[in-house]
């Protein structure tokens, strides 16, 4: 994996099998459900909601593990594990280096939008 | 085969979906509990793969519903990072197994195939048994053989769960820490408060690294002394025993955790407790995991170490003014991974086999060790050593 790419994708791979048209589906499919979920994630942190906080963080946690986004997922499982801990502050601090792993990762997805 | 997909991500049903599909089964999802509970209602499934943590539902909720329609459906927890809490409690409902998030689909078939062979071999065994007019003795063996099969599954999950528990935490933590130094390298300034803040990161994972590493060795050492010691094949090294000196020694090492702890310490051992025949180390290990969890489950008042010659037993027992265990809960501590944080109805705390082990070390001398509680007011627990049986072995 060269040191810029976000999406590991050997490691996707490594989940499906070798299914190349299978990641390029859920790559699709993460696309589109990825920024409601992360505006509902702002939202839940905003109001100080601890038990949709972890659980919105969790789901973002699992699709991008399963994309092979590990800083993204990184940053998620902290978000999540501050929320079970009841660190709201620790998480909305976490959430800036949320953001911006996932800024990468759409930006990838979108510059490589053609070969989905 | 009909197999029921639970899971909130929609990229996990996509995939547990498509793939079973493509090996011949027919899949139907569900993204939540509630419409899993709908579905299994109306339709006959062959197994479930049900996601442990989602909104409304969650995993253990849908699996005591399902189970109470259909007691034998084979269910297969899908979890992204399970703890041992949760994944024994669907073990004893009844799941098969779990398989972790991201879920590698060819595990996952392998697994589902397993599932449903069982489930297929228990209901042919079940119909033979009907066959021959419920004979007694085919029952009995057929509930002997599924409670050694649910003791075996339970076991084997929880050993297989709590070692790829803190691995996944030293692969995750340990990558973040390379992830930040790597990026630090280039910019690094001493003056720089970011720069520091990152160093600190670091150090906290490091610690995290380093305990989550002593917990695998511990849980390891744990796992090969209890299958030593249940198998036969523990080494034992019995000679002349003074436990006044072991207990002194215990309450030395012990004494200064406790002050720490701002918990007063009595420690009180009767002059004339014989000698006895038994192995120093493995006392040891008694005394002080009775302590280690005094210590853990006290947070003010009194932790009490006292021995005591009755008839022709040795009493030893520590007591606290802890937060106790429930009644309800004070047969399970013996038992393997049955923890005090469970039993508490708390937050887990260690592996659940430190007790169960100190059980076989008092069986070995001859002697048991019991418990007896009060939730809020705290526990004692009481080794017996039989003193004659003891100079025996």
């Amino acid at each position: 994996m060269k040191d810029q790419e976000q999406i590991d994708r050997v490691r996707a791979l490594q989940w499906l099998d070798g299914d190349e048209k299978m990641l390029a589906r859920i790559k699709m499919i993460f696309k589109r459900n990825i920024p409601s979920q992360v505006d509902q994630l702002r939202g839940f942190l905003d109001a100080g909601d601890k038990s949709s906080t972890e659980l919105i963080a969790h789901t973002i946690m699992g699709s991008s593990a399963m994309l092979g986004a590990s800083g993204m997922c990184d940053t998620a499982r902290e978000i999540e594990r501050s929320a079970i801990e009841g660190d709201m502050n620790s998480a909305r601090l976490s959430f800036a280096g949320f953001v911006d792993e996932y800024e990468k990762v759409m930006a990838e997805l979108a510059e490589e939008g053609g070969k989905l | 085969m009909k197999i029921l997909v639970v899971d909130d991500d929609e990229m996990v049903r996509f995939v547990l979906t498509e793939k079973l599909a493509e090996s011949g089964f027919s899949a139907t999802a569900a993204c939540d509990g509630r419409s899993a509970v709908e579905l299994f209602h109306n339709t006959l499934f062959d197994a479930v793969l049900l996601d442990l943590k989602m909104p409304g539902m969650d995993g253990i909720e849908t699996l005591r519903e399902l189970r109470k329609h259909d007691p034998d459906i084979p269910v297969i927890m899908v979890t992204a990072f399970g703890d041992i809490a949760t994944a024994v409690e669907a073990i004893k409902l009844g799941a098969y197994d779990f398989v972790e998030k991201p879920p590698q689909v060819s595990r996952i078939m392998l697994t589902l195939k397993r599932a449903i062979e069982k489930a297929t071999l228990e209901r042919k065994v079940r119909d033979l048994g009907k066959s021959v007019e419920e004979s007694a003795a085919l029952k009995q063996a057929y509930q002997k053989l599924r409670e050694l099969d649910q003791a075996k599954n339970t076991f084997l999950s929880s050993v297989s769960h709590e070692l790829r528990t803190p691995l996944t935490s030293i692969v995750g933590y340990a990558d973040v820490s390379r992830k930040k130094i790597m990026k630090l390298i280039p910019e690094f300034s001493p003056d720089n408060p970011k720069n520091i803040k990152i160093l600190h990161q670091v150090e906290a994972n490091l610690e995290f690294l380093i305990s989550e590493s002593e917990r695998l060795t511990g849980l390891i050492e744990s796992i090969l002394d209890l299958t030593a010691m249940e198998a036969g094949t523990a080494e034992w090294k019995w000679e002349p025993l003074s436990l006044s000196q072991v207990i002194e020694n215990a309450a030395a090492d012990y004494s200064q955790k406790l002050k720490g702890k701002g918990l007063e310490f009595v420690v009180a051992i009767d002059d004339d407790l014989p000698l006895i025949k038994g192995d120093r180390l493995r006392i040891s290990q008694v005394l002080s995991h009775l302590l280690s969890n005094a210590v853990a489950f006290t947070d003010q008042g009194r932790v009490a170490l006292r021995a005591k010659k009755e008839k022709n037993k040795i009493l030893v027992s520590v007591s606290d003014t802890g937060r106790g265990i429930i009644a309800s809960s004070q047969g399970l501590v013996f038992e393997k991974f049955s923890q005090l944080g469970d039993a508490l109805t708390d937050k887990p705390k260690g592996v659940g086999l430190g007790l169960p082990i100190c059980r076989l070390i008092a069986g070995y001398h001859g002697g048991k060790i019991d418990v007896e509680s009060e939730p809020g007011k705290g526990s004692v627990f009481t080794l017996l050593l039989p003193v004659e049986e003891a100079m025996k072995a």
